[in-house]
């Protein structure tokens, strides 16, 4: 039987050429290169990148490629590398593995004079280390967007304390808790301008209206890093804000109801993540069996073992 | 070339490339050593909050621990297997303290629930119309609840009752404990009748829910702890049966029969892990007193 690697190998070379080619232009027709050169130079042609362009024409895509894009889940997380830092970063933590498994696997060989496990195994095995720094990635801005939403949801009524003498605006408010919260993912989300690392754009029908150089609203700024960060309360409070400001409503009034609402549903979020919790636990109790088989049963197979010989 | 030699050539080549991307990725030990501090502190942060519940210093805590772990090495070294002598170590490096915390969260909810009628009480207090909220506070702290009493110490001799909640949120080390001392900290300066109409409409059914939300968390800690139990008891009656009758311990006497004992308790502990890791939880907001107290200062500055 032929050896199929070098077909495969000379296949996915071939594809990848061709693949250049098409990106290089090879394949498009002088008119239509002509007519793009034209278009680029009167801004009249649409550079965004592939994936916001096919987002474009299917919603569903644009959903996908903004959840599992890698530069938003950094400013989520607050990590300040950009995209090329950590990839170099996760290329390095994969390297570490692939060497130490192929070091072993040397060592191995030398001890006992063939090869444990082909090096190729190793090197696989290593490069399960670039999908684990991503979830890593994903897990981190997951936890911050929890903290942010539990800062602002647990500070309710503080927030409804302080804006009751009238001294602090709700903004103003929202800023001296983030101070005071032992975890700073509220604090650095606000100062320093990070919240511009996602939030200085945005495409909603909102932004049509405005100039790029025109100053934003607190509630346009609450409400565009609720977008952008997928923060719920950030949202909650724009939108309450934007009560306050158009029916005249007291700001701690506002905030000790909203804080009542948040509350209420913590509670119930709570019953029902331990009505969910009760069959996995069972479950988890049910793989008690898997060391008690183990326990009765290895002396019963070595017992049986020993017969035979 | 002979197969080593390639092999070597790898190594040197992946080794080669690792310490340049290393370097590209503005690596330094300092950070790392500041993320492993980062990492510790939760930890530490977790063994005061115990400590505390259970009423101890945290010297007096740790001491526990590696006293029971210790003792469990002793058992172990005076039973014999190399397997029994970690095991047992492993018990008394994580068991007794596993029971114990479940002790040290009852009495934390307990300290919890004592919250709201002390609240009640500061109200009433003000009510009377002749007190500050800063009188009130020490006149409470003069004869507390038995369950506040370690921490609201410091309000009893204060001077600046700023200070004094800094440390009795530093003593209690309880979120819903941390919360009241900021609400108290944020209203000290409002005159009587704005802290008793803020107190009923804002402060007293906020920590009514905030108190369900924390038995809520119990309940389901301590479930998830029985749940444990029974798995523990389970398997440590199984070990106990097999390690009596003497054909099915001559199995374990040997290296592979070790290993696999380890490799059972390695399972028993994995389905603990899982069992924490399925308990809901609802994480709390944790304060920083000291930084309110300087916000609170800033303010008037």
């Amino acid at each position: 039987m032929p050896d199929p690697i070098i077909p495969a190998f000379l296949l996915i070379l071939g594809s990848g050429a061709v693949v250049l080619m098409w990106r290089m232009g090879v394949f498009t027709p002088r008119s239509v290169t002509a007519w793009t050169r034209i278009g680029r130079h009167h801004h009249l042609t649409d550079d965004r990148p592939l994936d916001e362009r096919l987002g474009d024409r299917v919603p569903s895509l644009a959903g996908f490629f903004r959840e599992t894009s890698v530069p938003r889940l950094l400013a989520i997380a607050n990590r300040r590398e950009s995209l090329n830092t950590w990839a170099v970063k996760v290329a390095v933590y994969v390297l570490i593995v692939g060497a130490a498994l192929l070091g072993v696997d040397l060592f191995a060989s030398i001890s006992s004079g063939t090869l444990p496990v082909p090096p190729l195994v190793c090197l696989l095995v290593a490069g399960f280390f670039a999908p684990l720094s991503y979830l890593s990635l994903r897990a981190d801005a997951r936890r911050r967007q929890d903290a942010v939403n539990r800062g602002i949801g647990q500070a309710l009524s503080e927030m409804a304390i302080l804006t009751y003498s009238g001294s602090y605006t709700v903004s103003g408010a929202l800023e001296f808790v983030a101070r005071c919260q032992r975890d700073r993912s509220l604090l650095n989300l606000m100062t320093d301008d990070n919240w511009r690392r996602l939030a200085e754009t945005d495409d909603a029908p909102l932004a049509l209206s405005l100039r790029p150089n025109q100053l934003l609203s607190t509630v346009t700024i609450y409400q565009r890093i609720g977008r952008a960060y997928d923060l719920l309360m950030f949202d909650e409070l724009a939108t309450n804000m934007r009560r306050i400001a158009e029916k005249g409503l007291v700001p701690s009034d506002v905030l000790t109801s909203l804080s009542e609402a948040t509350g209420k549903k913590a509670a119930a979020e709570m019953i029902v993540k331990t009505e969910q919790s009760r069959p996995r636990m069972a479950l988890a109790i049910g793989l008690m069996v898997l060391p008690l088989l183990s326990l009765i049963l290895y002396p019963a197979a070595v017992a049986i073992g020993n017969a035979f010989k | 070339m002979t197969p080593l030699l390639f092999f070597i050539q790898v190594l040197i080549l992946l080794a080669l490339g690792l310490v340049i991307m290393v370097s590209a990725s503005g690596f330094s030990p300092r950070g790392t050593r500041a993320r492993l501090l980062e990492m510790l502190e939760p930890l530490l942060e977790r063994e005061r909050y115990v400590a505390s519940g259970l009423g101890w210093s945290l010297q007096v805590w740790l001491s526990i621990r590696l006293g029971a772990f210790g003792l469990g090495l002793a058992v172990g070294t005076l039973i014999g297997t190399p397997v029994v002598i970690l095991g047992l170590g492993v018990v008394g490096l994580f068991g007794v303290p596993w029971w114990l915390t479940a002790r040290a969260a009852q009495r934390k909810l307990e300290m919890d629930r004592a919250l709201i009628p002390f609240m009640i009480n500061l109200v009433n207090l003000l009510s009377q119309g002749q007190q500050t909220l800063n009188h009130a506070l020490k006149d409470l702290a003069q004869n507390p609840d038995p369950r506040l009493a370690h921490a609201l110490q410091p309000l009893r001799a204060a001077e600046s009752v700023s200070d004094a909640l800094v440390d009795v949120a530093r003593r209690g080390m309880s979120p819903m404990l941390e919360r009241v001392c900021v609400d108290l900290m944020l209203s000290i300066d409002q005159t009587p009748e704005a802290f008793i109409e803020q107190a009923n409409k804002i402060l007293i059914p906020q920590y009514d829910q905030d108190l369900e939300v924390q038995a809520r968390n119990h309940a389901a800690l301590a479930g998830g702890r029985q749940n444990g139990l029974i798995v523990i008891m389970v398997m440590a009656l199984a070990f106990v049966v097999v390690m009596r009758v003497d054909s099915l311990r001559v199995a374990y006497a040997s290296f592979i029969g070790q290993i696999m004992l380890i490799i059972d308790g390695v399972m028993v502990m994995g389905i603990l892990w899982v069992l924490g890791m399925m308990t809901p939880k609802t994480p709390w907001v944790r304060w920083d007193l000291a930084a309110v107290r300087e916000q609170m200062r800033k303010r008037y500055a």
